[in-house]
Order: C-alpha cells, then sequence, then structure tokens
C-alpha cells in the first residue's frame, strides 16, 4: 500500500516534469502574445520578466515546485510590494501559478472551474451507468429480442455521433430553438439545485451518449457470460425462475467488473469533458484548458493536465483497492 | 483604433444614416422606451469585454458598453439616429471644450454633479490620474496611446516617453505639467503638437477618469469604480461577463445622454455567435430582453433577414473596412503587387461573408461613412477582379510563374471560405498560394511580427473617431509602427517616405475639409502601388429581443448598441 | 475522442486467443461472420466506404469530383445559401454545394473520407505497431523491463488525451502548420496516447500464452526468444490485434472530426470529414440539406467500422456459440 502511494507520487512527479519541459520549453514567445499592439522589445522582455519566462526551464519548475509549500507574489517584485502592495496578486499555497489571460491565479481559475467539471462528470457518469447497466439487464434478458436489437441498435448510432455534433444539436436545436430541453448553463447546486439539474441535463446526456453503447454493451455480454456459469445453470437445474436466478446471480458477478472499468472510465473523464464543455459555454477545468491553449497560458495549461492525470492515477489505484474488496482474490501487499 | 476578427472591435464614424433598414419606418423608440423604467436588460455577445479598465478598453464593442455604463468621459458622442450621432457632446464635462487658436492647449470644465459610485465628486486630478495610467505601459497594456503621442510630455533621444505611469513614478514631474488642475472642476491639456480635433479623442475610455485609491493595476479589469449610472456588482469577470446595478450617486440631471432605463445589466460572455443568435431567434425567457453585440454569423443570416424577425432585426454599416495588406518586403515588385490587387473578386468575398446583407465591395481604405472617402476604381476592373489582367501584367513584367506567396487569416469557418475565394482567383492568375489560418486570439501578434508575417495578411481596421486621422497614420506611417520586434498595425511593412511626408503635411492641416482630402490622396495612392487591397466595406446585422425598447445602433460606436437608450419592457 | 477504458474492456473480454479446433480458425471465423447478418452488412458498407474513399483521388485526377473550386454565382441566397431546393443540388452537384462558396459537397465529402481513412490507417498501423512490439517484449521479457515499458504506459495513459492532443498543437505545428505537418501531427499523436492500451492487452495474452503448452513445446525444442515472439505468439494474438484495429479506425475519425472543430485540420480548401462537418452544423435552419449530409457520412462510417468489430469480436469468440 505505502509502495502504491509512493509509486504514485512518483508518477506525478514525472507528469508534471514531462508536461514542464513539453509546454515550457518549447519555442513560442508567451510574453509577446500578453505584449499587445503598441509592442516594443522593452516591452516585451518586461513582460517575460513579469510573467517569470526569462529564467531558465529547470528554476521556473523549481519555482512551480516551490509554490505549492510557500506562497508566492505576481509580478514577484519586491519594489512595486512596497510601494503599491495593491497591484501585487497574492497566492497562497499551494500555488498553482498565475494566469496572464485571466489575470488571477491559477488557483482561483481552477477553483471555480472544478465544480462545474465534477458536475457534468458525475452527472453523465451516474446517468450512463444508471442507463446502460438497466438497458444492458433488460437486453441481456431479451437476447436476440426486438427490444435488445433496439436498445443496441439505438445506443450504437448515438455513439456514433462525435459528441461535439450532439452537444451543438442538443444545444442549439434541441434546447434553444424547441425548448424540449431546459436552456443549458451552469448554476451553483447550493444556490439552485434544481436549476443546477435543469442546466446541466443537456450535457449530462451529451456525455453520457458516448458511453451509454459500451456500458450497454458491456452489461449485456457479462451477463450473458455469467448466465453460462456452472453456478447459474445449477440453480436453474435446482429449479429457480431463470429471470430471479439471473438477476440475483447474474447481476452481482456483472456488476463488480462494471464498477472498476466504471470507475477507469471517469478518471479519464475529466479530458473527456472537455468538447462538452467547450460546446455548452461551461466554464469546466478541460474548456479552460483549451480556451488557455489560445492564449499561450502555459500555467493553466499545465495544471489543467497535471490534475486531469492525478485523477486517472489515483482513480487507479482506488479501483486497484476496490478490486481487493470485491474480489478476494486480489490482494495487495 | 484597433482591428477586428470577428465581430467587431472598436469604432467611431461619421456615418451618412446609414442606421436602420431600407424601408422601415425611422424609430420613435425613446419616447416610448421612456415609459419602461426598471427591468433587467442582457447583453450576450461572443467574444469577451476582456479589458474593462477605460486605460486597457480598445474594442468598439467593450468602448461601446463602457461608456454608457461605468466610464464617462469629457466629452462623448450623442445616443441618437443617424449622422448627427457622430458630432461630438459634452458629457462629464460642461461643453466640448475651448481649444487655443494653435490647438495645442485644450480646457474643459468638468460638472459639478458627476459622482463616483460613493459619492465623491469627480475632480480634475481623477482624469490626470486615470490618463496617467496609459504611460504604465507594463501593466496598462492593450489600450490605446494617442496620450504618450499627444501630451506634452517629455520624450527621449530614441523617441520614448521618459514617464513610465503613476505606479513607479519616474518622470512624473514632466507629465505632471501636461496636464493642468487649476481646479477641481477645471482641466487643462497641453499637447505636443497641434491637434484640432482633441475634444474628439477624449471620447476614448482611455481618456476616463479613475480614482487613484480604487486603482488595483492589473486587476483594475474586475474591479472599474463607476462615475457612470451603472456600477459592477460584485466582481467582474473579464472572460464570463458580471452584473451591472445602478450607481446610487449618479444624478441623471448631470448626464444629457445616458437614460438608464434598466435597474440592472447583465453581461454574459462565451456563447458562440450560432448559439447567441439561436436563443435570440428563439426568443424565450431572457432572451426577450437580450442585446448582443455579436453579428449575425452568415448561417443566421438569411433566418435573421427573414420577415418572421423584421420587427427585432436591425443592421447598420459599421465603419469596418475589410483589407488585404501585401508586404512590400516580401513582394518588392510592384506589378506583383497590383496583379494581386486586380486578380481579388470583391464580388465573390461579399458572398463567402455572407452576402450583402453583411457587406459590400470597397476599394477604399477609409470607410464611406467618412468625409475622407472618394468612390474610385484604381484599376478599372470593377468589384469582380480580372484574373487575366493579372496574369498578363505578371507576363508583360517578366515574373516567373508560378509566384509563390503564404496568405495569412485569422481561422474561422467563414474566413476559411473567404481564403479559399483568393486562393482560388489568385492561382488562375499565376501566383501558387499558401493558405495560413491563424489562432484568432493571437492573429494581430503573428501578422505584426516581421520574422512571422506573410506575403499577404488580412485585417480589418475602423477609425477611432470620424477622421481619416485615426485610418492612414495609425496604419500607413512605417515610422511610428516598425520597429525591429514588430511591424504594429503595418503589416505591409509599408515605410515609403514620400508616403510619410504626406502624412506629415496633411497632420498640420487645420482645415478639416482640405485634411480629409489629403487621407484620400494618400489612400488612393497606396492603393494603386497595391500595398493595401480593400475589400469590403462591413455591415453589422443584429437581431434582438421582443421586449427590447429603444433599441438604436450607434454608428458613432462602431454601429453597436447603444445602451444609453436601450429600454426592456 | 479518447478510446473510454469500456471499449476496451469490451474487446479484451469478448476476443479472447484463437484457440486451434482442428479446422483452421481463420475458415471458423469466416464461416461465422457470414452467418452473421449485421456483421455481413457493416462489411460491405466499410468495403464501399473504403473503396471511395481510394477512388475519390483518382475521381479528382481525371476531373470527374472537384472539392476545392469555389462556385459564388451558385450560393445567391439571403444569407449565402444555395441557389434553389436541396442546397442547390442539380445534375453537376448531386449533393448540392457548400453555403457561401459554392463547392461541390458531394465531392468534399468524398475527398474527406480519403484524408480521414487515411490518418485513421496509418495511426492505427502505428498503434498497432507499437501496441503489439512493446506487448509482446513486455509480455515476454518479463521481470525489469516489463516493469519500466508498464510504468511507462501508465505515464502515458495518465495524460488526458483530447487535451493533449490539442495543447501539443501549438507546439508540433509550427507556423505556418503546413498540411504535411498536420498529417504527420495527427498521425503520431493519435497513435502515441492510444498504444498503450492495445500494448496492455497484449501483454497479458502473452503472459497467458507464455505458459501454455505450445510455447513451452517449442522453447524445449530449443527455439530462440525471437522464434517464440515472432512464430508462436504472434500469430496468435492476430485476432485480438485485428478486433482492436477494426475499432480504433472509428475512434481515430471520430477524433479527428473533434480536433477540426476545434480548429486542428488540414488548412482549405482541401476538406476533411471534420471539417465539412463543422461547416455544416450552423447551417441546420438555413441549408438543412448541407447539415444533413456530412453528419450521414460520418456517422456511417463510425457505425459500420463499430459494428464489424463487434461481429469479428463476436466470430472469434467460440463461446458466443453456446447460445
Amino acid at each position: 500500500m505505502l509502495r502504491r502511494v509512493t509509486a504514485i507520487v512518483v508518477m506525478l512527479f514525472a507528469i508534471s516534469i514531462v508536461t514542464f519541459l513539453l509546454f515550457f520549453a518549447i519555442p513560442r514567445d508567451p510574453a509577446r502574445l500578453t505584449c499587445g499592439k503598441v509592442c516594443t522589445p522593452q516591452l516585451i522582455a518586461q513582460n517575460r520578466h513579469t510573467l517569470g519566462y526569462d529564467r531558465s526551464v529547470p528554476a521556473q519548475y523549481g519555482a512551480f515546485l516551490k509554490g505549492l509549500v510557500v506562497s508566492r507574489n505576481f509580478p514577484d517584485d519586491p519594489q512595486l510590494e512596497r510601494t503599491h502592495p495593491e497591484l501585487i496578486t497574492h497566492c497562497h499555497a499551494p500555488c498553482l501559478g498565475y494566469s496572464p489571460s485571466q489575470q488571477t491565479t491559477v488557483n482561483n481559475v481552477m477553483g471555480q472551474a472544478a465544480p462545474v467539471t465534477l458536475s457534468l462528470t458525475l452527472g453523465a457518469f451516474v446517468l450512463w451507468i444508471v442507463f446502460g447497466v438497466g438497458f444492458g439487464i433488460l437486453s441481456a434478458l431479451r437476447r436476440g429480442k426486438v427490444l435488445d436489437k433496439l436498445l443496441v441498435g439505438v445506443s450504437l448510432i448515438g455513439y456514433s455521433f462525435p459528441t461535439f455534433f450532439v452537444g451543438l444539436i442538443l444545444y442549439d436545436i434541441v434546447s434553444v430553438k424547441y425548448g424540449l430541453l431546459p436552456t443549458p448553463q451552469y448554476v451553483s447546486p447550493a444556490h439552485d439545485p434544481l436549476g443546477w439539474a435543469a442546466g446541466m441535463l443537456a450535457p449530462w446526456i451529451t456525455l453520457a451518449l458516448a458511453y451509454l453503447a459500451l456500458y450497454i454493451r458491456l452489461t449485456r455480454a457479462k451477463m450473458l457470460d455469467t448466465m453460462t456459469e456452472d453456478y447459474i445453470r445449477t440453480a436453474r437445474a435446482k429449479g429457480l425462475r431463470a429471470h430471479r436466478v439471473t438477476l440475483k446471480h447474474g447481476l452481482r458477478a456483472t456488476l463488480a467488473p462494471i464498477v472498476t472499468i466504471a470507475a477507469l472510465d471517469i478518471a479519464g473523464l475529466l479530458g473527456a469533458a472537455a468538447i462538452t464543455e467547450t460546446v455548452f459555454n461551461l466554464n469546466g477545468i478541460g474548456s479552460t484548458v483549451i480556451a488557455a491553449v489560445k492564449d499561450a497560458d502555459l500555467p493553466i495549461i499545465v495544471t489543467g493536465v497535471l490534475i486531469a492525470a492525478a485523477a486517472v492515477v489515483v482513480l487507479n489505484l482506488v479501483v486497484d483497492l476496490l478490486y481487493g474488496v470485491i474480489d478476494p482474490k486480489v490482494r495487495y501487499s | 483604433m484597433r482591428f477586428v476578427i470577428a465581430c467587431g472591435v472598436v469604432g467611431m464614424l461619421v456615418l451618412t444614416g446609414c442606421t436602420g433598414k431600407g424601408g422601415k419606418a425611422p424609430q420613435t423608440g425613446n419616447a416610448a422606451a421612456d415609459q419602461h423604467r426598471g427591468g433587467t436588460l442582457y447583453v450576450n455577445t461572443f467574444r469577451a469585454y476582456t479589458h474593462l479598465d477605460p486605460q486597457r478598453n480598445y474594442y468598439g464593442d467593450a468602448i461601446a458598453f463602457e461608456s454608457r455604463t461605468l466610464a464617462r468621459t469629457l466629452t462623448t458622442f450623442p445616443a441618437v439616429e443617424g449622422a448627427s450621432s457622430t458630432d461630438v457632446v459634452a458629457d462629464a464635462a460642461t461643453d466640448t471644450g475651448t481649444r487655443s487658436v494653435d490647438a495645442k492647449t485644450w480646457t474643459f470644465t468638468i460638472r459639478p454633479d458627476v459622482k463616483w459610485q460613493d459619492g465623491k465628486s469627480v475632480t480634475c486630478e481623477d482624469f490626470k490620474y486615470g490618463i496617467s495610467r496609459t504611460f504604465a505601459t507594463d501593466i496598462i497594456n492593450g489600450g490605446p496611446i494617442y496620450a504618450l503621442d499627444y501630451l506634452n510630455v517629455p520624450h527621449d533621444a530614441s523617441g520614448q516617453v521618459v514617464y513610465n505611469g503613476p505606479f513607479k513614478k519616474s518622470g512624473q514631474a514632466g507629465f505632471d505639467k501636461s496636464i493642468d488642475c487649476p481646479s477641481p472642476n477645471k482641466i487643462v491639456f497641453h499637447l505636443r503638437h497641434p491637434v484640432a480635433d482633441f475634444n474628439e479623442t477624449v471620447t476614448l475610455p482611455a481618456f476616463a477618469a479613475v480614482r487613484q485609491d480604487k486603482d488595483t493595476g492589473a486587476k483594475y479589469d474586475s474591479a472599474v469604480f463607476s462615475d457612470g449610472p451603472y456600477m459592477i456588482k460584485g466582481k467582474w469577470d473579464p472572460v464570463r461577463g458580471g452584473t451591472l446595478v445602478r450607481n446610487p450617486d449618479w444624478v441623471a440631471s448631470s448626464d444629457d445622454v445616458r437614460k438608464a432605463y434598466p435597474d440592472q445589466i447583465v453581461a454574459t460572455f462565451g456563447e458562440s455567435a450560432d448559439t447567441v443568435y439561436q436563443k435570440l431567434e428563439s426568443d424565450n425567457g431572457s432572451a426577450k430582453n437580450t442585446v448582443t453585440t455579436t453579428s449575425a454569423p452568415p448561417a443566421a443570416a438569411s433566418t435573421v433577414l427573414s420577415p418572421a424577425m423584421q420587427s427585432r432585426s436591425e443592421s447598420v454599416t459599421d465603419g469596418y473596412i475589410h483589407y488585404l495588406s501585401v508586404n512590400v518586403q516580401k513582394v518588392p515588385q510592384k506589378q506583383v503587387r497590383q496583379a494581386i490587387a486586380m486578380a481579388v473578386d470583391r464580388t465573390a468575398y461579399v458572398t463567402a461573408w455572407g452576402g450583402s446583407a453583411l457587406g459590400s465591395p470597397t476599394n477604399s481604405l477609409i470607410s464611406p461613412l467618412l468625409k475622407a472617402y472618394t468612390k474610385y476604381d484604381p484599376f478599372g476592373v470593377g468589384d469582380d477582379g480580372d484574373t487575366v489582367r493579372a496574369k498578363a501584367v505578371l507576363e508583360a513584367a517578366g515574373i516567373k510563374l508560378p509566384y509563390s506567396i503564404t496568405y495569412q487569416y485569422p481561422k474561422d469557418l467563414t474566413q476559411d471560405k473567404l481564403s479559399t475565394n483568393i486562393k482560388s482567383e489568385l492561382e488562375k492568375a499565376g501566383f501558387k498560394v499558401t493558405l495560413d489560418g491563424l489562432n484568432p486570439d493571437t492573429y494581430y501578434d503573428v501578422t505584426a511580427n516581421p520574422r512571422q508575417t506573410g506575403h499577404v495578411t488580412w485585417a480589418r481596421w475602423a477609425a477611432d473617431w470620424p477622421s481619416g486621422s485615426t485610418v492612414i497614420p495609425p496604419l500607413l506611417d512605417g515610422r511610428a509602427n516598425i520597429s525591429a520586434e514588430s511591424l504594429g498595425n503595418d503589416a505591409a511593412a509599408y515605410n515609403d517616405p514620400l508616403t510619410n511626408k504626406a502624412i506629415d503635411s496633411a497632420l498640420s492641416l487645420t482645415d478639416s475639409a482640405a485634411q480629409q482630402q489629403a487621407w484620400s490622396a494618400i489612400d488612393q495612392q497606396v492603393v494603386k502601388d497595391g500595398v493595401i487591397i480593400p475589400m469590403m466595406a462591413d455591415k453589422a446585422l443584429y437581431l434582438y429581443g421582443s421586449h427590447i425598447k429603444g433599441f438604436l445602433l450607434n454608428a458613432a460606436f462602431g454601429g453597436y448598441v447603444d445602451l444609453a437608450v436601450t429600454a426592456v419592457q | 475522442m479518447s478510446v473510454p477504458v469500456s471499449a476496451v474492456d469490451t474487446v479484451v473480454n469478448v476476443a479472447p486467443p484463437v484457440r486451434i479446433e482442428g479446422r483452421s480458425p481463420s475458415s471458423i471465423v469466416w464461416r461465422r461472420i457470414r452467418q452473421d447478418r449485421v456483421t455481413m452488412a457493416s462489411l460491405y458498407v466499410v468495403a464501399f466506404l473504403v473503396l471511395l474513399a481510394v477512388a475519390a483521388p483518382f475521381l479528382k485526377a481525371f476531373k470527374v469530383i472537384d472539392p476545392t473550386t469555389p462556385h459564388p454565382e451558385l450560393v445567391q441566397g439571403v444569407g449565402s445559401v444555395p441557389t434553389g431546393p436541396f442546397s442547390g443540388a442539380s445534375a453537376a452537384h448531386w449533393l448540392g454545394v457548400v453555403p457561401g462558396v459554392g463547392q461541390d459537397v458531394l465531392a468534399r465529402v468524398l475527398y474527406g473520407l480519403t484524408f480521414d481513412f487515411s490518418i485513421a490507417l496509418a495511426a492505427t498501423a502505428l498503434t498497432v505497431l507499437l501496441g503489439a512490439t512493446i506487448g509482446l517484449v513486455a509480455g515476454y521479457a518479463g521481470r525489469w523491463v516489463d516493469a519500466t515499458l508498464g510504468h511507462a504506459m501508465d505515464l502515458i495513459l495518465a495524460f488526458p488525451q483530447l487535451i493533449m492532443l490539442i495543447a501539443l498543437s501549438p507546439v508540433f505545428l509550427g507556423q505556418p502548420p503546413q498540411n504535411t505537418r498536420v498529417v504527420v501531427y495527427l498521425i503520431v499523436v493519435l497513435a502515441v496516447f492510444a498504444w498503450p492500451r492495445l500494448a496492455r492487452l497484449v501483454r497479458s495474452e502473452v503472459l497467458s500464452a507464455r505458459e501454455q503448452d505450445y510455447v513451452m513445446a517449442a522453447r524445449s525444442l530449443g527455439a530462440g526468444p525471437a522464434r517464440i515472439l515472432w512464430k508462436e505468439l504472434l500469430p496468435n494474438l492476430r485476432g485480438t490485434v485485428l478486433v482492436y484495429a477494426t475499432i480504433t479506425m472509428p475512434v481515430f475519425v471520430s477524433a479527428q472530426a473533434a480536433l477540426a472543430y476545434l480548429g486542428i485540420s488540414l488548412q482549405p480548401p482541401f476538406p476533411t470529414l471534420g471539417s465539412v462537418l463543422t461547416d455544416s452544423v450552423p447551417y441546420v435552419t438555413s441549408d438543412p440539406a448541407y447539415f444533413f449530409v456530412p453528419g450521414v457520412a460520418l456517422v456511417l462510417v463510425v457505425l459500420s467500422f463499430n459494428l464489424l468489430g463487434d461481429g469479428l469480436a463476436d466470430a472469434l469468440n467460440p463461446r458466443s456459440d453456446r447460445f
């Protein structure tokens, strides 16, 4: 267990170094991009200094790591801080950096984006698990019947549309033009839980559709597999009704692997949600990073990638542990 | 004035009755709007008003928004329809200012009842402090820099201003001499050279007041302290928008321009133009109370122009000119540049932009709304261009074909179509064209970079105030634009001594009509040289919610909706 | 865009390695496929689409189709939509023309198909090459080689793929973004983030196959590791690899569409399915026929490949006979 946690920390370090090298070492000049139209060599140099890009990549990485434990100031200009403390943006530890495009700390940006992404991913997850598993079981029980073909067929067609296409249709046409779904928007669930659910409905459906078909097929396949297992046959032979057997024994055996896979899918969802967020103008982590790419806003890109990667790594560990609980054959030393 | 990429950057211009669709009865709007005080007005717009900090605000939509809500200027343009909107009127000042005979000293008297949102009076010192922020180019970047050029502040040998703003205060004494505050409500500007229309320059929010004790530097964008009829509720988010509520200390009688009908204004940014228009077309819920500063995209144009939408749609020639710059260093032969200019098809350009409802062909860098505009056809090829003649010109000049060029443009769906046409036409004329669609957010930074700019680059421009002086010098004066690191607004890298001389002599003219004629002459000459290829005079097409009253597109503010008189039912 | 874990797992679970069953395995598989109507139908559709994609460049060369030349005179409706119903469909332009610029829609879709298929195929090939090789090596070598490769795979899989594809584009596409660079970028980056999943599958199958009798026998007969990898293990992985490749193709086509939506695509006027689709979406009300065509084309591609992959997996899975 301790070894696993150590491995995760090492992995996150590795990810942060790779990300830093990729994005900070590239021959682009964010100082230029933030310089505006009236740009002189002096202004570019000034900007580069303000943003800290005049330092070496290892030094910038060092400053980033240091910011995780002690707070940082932006711009880091002791003279200005003495005369005009109100011009300095203070970033408390763990400090993730300063976004030149949004003119605030990355902590603030991500703090606002995280609830949006969490709302989107968790809601979509619930939707696809409930309907995916439900329809999957139905399909398995009705194997070869019309309902089976309909469920599998329709969900596959839904899966075949690219997410941005489904999203645009649900947003512009279904929600806005015909008002068949509530207008998509994010409101805080703490203030208005109903409005939150209504506003997130279309995004949830969009994101869930990308997974629904897979879960229907997965559940269906697992159910069919389990239904041929010896103990189910035995139970049936003992005279138990087919449906009860399936539901009682089959379901339990089916759910375990699905929960595991679902946890892994949800880890990757942070990145996959980016398109949905962009289409629905939800300011989540993914869409914020995509916007930051356009502005060459490196601190946001690096932090976004790190958050998404950390989610994957941590949920991997959770899944491993979970698997140990579900399946006693697997234990971690 | 800055360029625009998507829809709309700054613009103030002269115009001749260009608001409104043909055949529609003139608006009786404002009398009707008077009965509709209160309610919430929504402004739903694709591109964020990134800089609400008045000294950094240089985009037309954001200027139109801020000027009517948060920042009063000494003078402004009135909220009226038609050409008279460009006749400058008093705002925070009692009149439109008095100038000395040499137009180098300008004096304004500030009204006593112009108040900050905490009830304190707006003073000369506040204006002076606000204007001084423009000089702090390390923190207050992005805005217009007329103050640096116009105010009589010492410059060093290399032409750089020695004052670096109110934060670091190096050279403060030199700046202090350029603006006098003989009393709290009297402000005197001392200029480096004559500026006959300085009272129009100060309509820009860059010349608005800022209270020193409320200044938060780079963070001021989200915490503008208001002296207008509204103030920011909580915090303004430069990316997502925010809510404005009434400024309780604004005195209606002190303001001849702003009616301030709605109680609240909610601005939302980031939705795609298509979504903005879907919402406006559906006219459900808050869409009824919504206006936008995003012009209708081509795909929405047919719906917006349909009879069903006619009662709540409006279009205006907004003053923006689309043009191509041909880089004179990369394409040194005049004949090659002229061949490019002859080959391009302006009719096809307008079609790809969305049709005649969204623009009309032009051959002048100066908008038809300006007095400096002259209609002419430099090569006698009409709007459709002539690829055969263009090729003949190339062959006659002994140019080896195909001639390879790179065409740069800010990439989006419509621009892809414009560039497809241009590539097709130029290739018929014997060019080999590589299209280079660039990220719109940083487009002008690339084209202004001497190491990255292409042979031909797309741009869009409108005047800062209705004069050729905000078109020709900012775009074509190589001395002001070109440095080792930047081409400024002059992607053509055009730095012609004769043109520069002509610009100097035009600027020194005190007779307005003569000056405008001089601008037109320079315009025609650079177009004939194939340095600048004007393509289209832009039209903006807007749809608004059914509960909006007194909808007015103000040509003086880039044709954007004028919030001074907008009411909700 | 990214391959959901569940997608891979569907494959793992339905496609164990083919076992020797007396008759040649491929003939058994082929017989199963032929009995499955849906799979056969999807096979025909895939074959037809591939044929179109292969033909398009030749049709263009012989001037039968022209995906790039503008015809502004055909788009004179309000807002520059095509003149005439059904997106201005005519004998010369069967599926009408593009609003604003008047290029032939059919030609653009066909040519886009060629591009998307080429990229997806090349990226899939690279994925299979990397995934199968590294998976084989990791599974066969074991010990520290396996551990190191495993960590590398974990590292790559931890990155959010879509975000990386977009974020890395300005880094590698440079300026100006030449079309050849876009092509190489798409192929390499799609493959780089996809191979670890296949490598894991291959590795686990190698692990189990290593202990199988026929491998043991080969080893005791003195076969070297290279020979065992190449002659004994690889052929038995064909099923897994084939199914994985089939479901990866549509994922890569969708991914290209998503990237095109976000602006990473060929420079115009060259069409890709994604760029044509992205352009068509806003015209849902003003030019519905134009909206319809690229969407249907893309769904046809993704759906047929997915169904084919499903059918293949079923056919390769002997247990499916039991029901």
